[in-house]
């Protein structure tokens, strides 16, 4: 906890609601090439395949139009490393419904009882900081039940961390910011 | 331990967030956060949280150009306004530079309007600016952009709101929690005690997030310099650095 000798932190700031000027400028037809998009991992990548779909809700329910989420995952054989059409890094704004939508490959899980998992950070107009939570798999219940990020959520709580199968290789995940239900953020 | 393939062990922890010098998730002065910030307490990750790589960007080719906000959107002549050059260094709270690492760059044109179909303020797009920038780090996590000082531009948070002149930037460590959102803004700027978003940071940081004047940055007969250097986490004290 000591912070003697270190310099300090820059503080966060709201992304505010034009982000994708700088940070998904193919969303808005800006002529400058995006770092990342939301495609996680092209079909040449290894495993498989996976569209993972949700929506941002506010306090009062209402959809979160102008929210950035990152996603980092590990790859089919449970490493980091990207190649090969795996990107492992993906990028996604919503739309007027709320909306964000990634393509990508189930992620293995890991030798440290990791049930399978994608990172999450949220940003939006209105946070004044990044949130960031984790996607577990409902149909994987055996291996969450082990995994050590998961059970640091209180039990009431953990429910908020699962996408649902909503078809062949599809999920569904939403995203409270705030109120009942709402989905549980990291310290991070 | 893993029988798996993983880069977790060349990784060492991320430090903590400094939660006392950001700013509270629902700030009083900011209305978008009343329904937006969570409430519940955010949840304590065991430390295998803290190893989580950043994102892969080393195929990403960066030009000098894509740092350069008055050439990376001409159309039929240079963009309006006032040349500045804004540079400094990434480093992590220990002090090392965090080289190799892209900074990404929006921000309002000199007129203080974004191109961004949501933006609606009544204020002129300059056809020669798009106001995107990117730019990657050199091994003494120095960075270096070229661009045009934005305006301030009203909102609708309260009566008569303006924001301070700012650029906003985005940028990760080597881990993918030591994010970095932000914004710059440009020192003596009478809106900035104004500002609840400025003013969302705790005092005591507040001047983290204002640029300073540098002559030694200023290219003469061109543009005015600003310094702003950036502090991300990095790696956890190790026990004999913390007393
Ligand atoms: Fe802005």
């Amino acid at each position: 906890m000591a912070r003697a000798n270190r310099l300090g932190q820059t503080p966060t700031q709201t992304v505010g609601p034009y982000f994708a000027i700088g940070l998904a400028p193919h969303r808005i037809s800006l002529p400058f090439t995006s770092l990342a998009t939301e495609e996680i991992a092209t079909d040449e990548a290894e495993g498989e395949r996976l569209i993972l779909t949700g929506q941002v809700f506010d306090g009062d329910g209402v959809p979160v139009s102008d929210a950035l989420i990152e996603v980092r995952q590990r790859n089919a054989q449970g490493g980091w490393e990207s190649g090969q059409g795996f990107r492992g890094y993906g990028r996604a704004a919503t739309d007027a419904s709320g909306t964000f939508s990634f393509r990508t490959v189930k992620p293995a899980p890991t030798g440290d009882h990791e049930a399978p998992h994608l990172w999450l950070i949220i940003q939006a107009r209105g946070l004044l900081g990044p949130l960031v939570t984790r996607i577990h798999f409902a149909d994987e219940a055996e291996r969450n039940e082990c995994d050590p990020v998961f059970l640091a959520a209180p039990p009431a709580r953990r429910a908020t961390l699962l996408a649902h199968s909503i078809g062949p290789g599809r999920y569904r995940f939403d995203i409270r910011l705030q109120g009942e239900g709402e989905t549980v953020f990291f310290d991070l | 331990m893993s029988d798996f393939p993983s880069t977790d062990s060349v990784l060492p922890p991320l430090a903590p967030r400094d939660r006392s010098a950001n700013p509270a998730w629902i700030d009083p002065g900011y209305r978008s956060t009343a329904r937006r910030g969570p409430r519940e307490t955010l949840v304590a990750v065991p430390a295998l949280a803290m190893v989580v790589p950043a994102p892969d960007f080393s195929d990403v080719v960066v030009t000098e150009i894509d740092a350069d906000l008055t050439r990376n959107g001409r159309m039929n002549g240079e963009p309006l306004g006032e040349r500045i050059i804004v540079a400094g260094r990434v480093l992590d709270e220990s002090g090392r530079p965090v080289e190799g690492t892209i900074i990404e760059l929006w921000q309002a044109n000199a007129a203080g309007r974004y191109r961004h179909p949501v933006d609606d303020h009544d204020a002129p797009l300059d056809p020669n600016f798009l106001g995107v920038g990117r730019c990657r780090t050199d091994a003494e996590g120095r960075y270096r952009f070229v661009t045009i000082r934005p305006g301030a531009y009203p909102w609708r948070n309260h009566p008569n709101a303006w924001r301070p002149a700012h650029l906003h930037f985005a940028l990760f460590g080597r881990h993918f929690a030591d994010r970095l959102v932000t914004q710059m803004y440009f020192p003596g700027d009478p809106l900035l005690g104004l500002d609840p978003i400025f003013l969302s940071v705790p005092e005591h940081a507040r001047d983290r997030l204002i640029a300073r004047f540098d002559l030694d940055l200023t290219v003469e007969g061109y543009a005015l310099g600003y310094a702003f250097d950036f502090v991300l986490r990095g790696p956890a004290a190790t026990p004999w650095e913390s007393t």
